[in-house]
């Protein structure tokens, strides 16, 4: 099964596409990569970051049509890495009175390491080979490079969050074949 | 398993399924990324006060402190009770210096005080993002009275922990 993604919100540029495989039975195995370029621009901050990103994982169709076994609901898990380019234009210095300034750093060269859920259902499109994918794919940042320390407020494939967690959402048109 | 009770489970699972993204959407907005909590950030100064002719700790009855964070002199200090000790912030821009201006009343805050330093900058965290730390601290009286002088126990600010400078009064 094939499927892309493309989102281009206000900032965020992300270009994604999977290919999922049944292992066997109920098992799927699923490889995805993508890029995306981000801005964080907000609280002071002025910050890009943009690289490619890859997951590897799998999902167990938890229920499903008896007519066409690929509708229906799945869980899964995948692990995921992205290699990207950060600049902090602009990260501030709190002041009192409205005195605030910020600190501008050169941009480096990042990776993050993740790993996620993925929880959604898929529908097909009539009786066409197209389906409707709809996930949530919460996730749990492990390990990242840093810069004098500094934590990334956007990672490319992960999200906009200083923290740990996030919660990404999406959805995709698919080809089954 | 009869293809009601299938459908049933089905029912179930799609419950869940939903229930759990509402879940997983209300967790996710939890972030601390906005509020930067106090203590993290650029410290300030701590001003402690003596009589000049004794050298002994002195407290205030009343105290007004004008700060000039590059736009002219806020007020930081309008206290009319006993004061024994004060926590200024100084300005977090490029400039090598800030002044400030001290005065027992709100009529007279006349004392003109300058403190020069140099700067450097340190990584705190998301919501709080960059703390300044001031070396080289010097301060000189620019304009007498109240004031009439100025001590520097401490010539880098790092913390908020000791007394960073004495006001002569």
């Amino acid at each position: 099964m094939l499927n892309a993604g493309m989102a281009a919100f206000s900032h965020r540029k992300v270009l994604q596409g999977y290919v999922s495989s049944r292992l066997q039975n109920n098992l799927h195995g699923i490889v995805q990569a993508g890029f995306e370029k981000n801005i964080y621009d907000k609280n002071g901050y002025d910050a890009t970051a943009s690289g490619p990103f890859a997951k590897l994982g799998a999902f167990y169709m938890l229920a499903y049509d008896r007519e066409n076994t690929m509708n229906g609901f799945y869980a899964g898990a995948q692990l995921a890495g992205s290699f990207y380019r950060q600049e902090y234009r602009a990260i501030p210095v709190r002041g009192y009175a409205g005195s605030s300034t910020s600190v501008a750093y050169p941009s480096s060269t990042q990776s993050s390491y993740w790993v996620e859920g993925i929880i959604g259902g898929k529908v097909q499109l009539f009786e066409t080979p197209f389906y409707i994918d709809v996930n949530v794919q919460p996730r749990y940042m492990v390990f990242s490079t840093k810069q004098d320390d500094i934590q990334p407020m956007i990672v490319p494939g992960f999200g906009q969050s200083s923290g740990k967690f996030n919660l990404g959402f999406s959805w995709n048109i698919a080809y089954f074949f | 398993m009869t293809h009601k009770k299938c459908l049933h489970l089905k029912m179930k699972l799609t419950k869940i399924f939903f229930l759990l993204i509402v879940l997983l959407a209300f967790y996710s907005c939890s972030s601390d990324d906005d509020i930067c909590i106090g203590g993290e950030a650029t410290p300030r100064m701590k001003i402690k006060f003596k009589t000049e002719a004794t050298g002994k700790l002195k407290t205030l009855d009343s105290l007004y402190v004008n700060v000039d964070y590059g736009s002219g002199p806020v007020s930081v200090i309008a206290r009319k009770v006993k004061t024994d000790s004060v926590y200024i912030p100084l300005r977090v821009d490029e400039n090598p210096y800030t002044e400030i201006y001290v005065g027992l009343s709100k009529a007279a805050i006349s004392s003109k005080i300058k403190i020069n330093y140099t700067t450097s900058s340190q990584y705190v965290s998301p919501a709080c993002g960059v703390k300044k730390i001031y070396e080289n601290v010097n301060s000189s009286v620019e304009t007498a009275n109240p004031v009439v002088g100025a001590e520097q126990p401490q010539t880098q600010i790092i913390d908020e922990n000791k007394t960073h400078l004495f006001l002569l009064f």
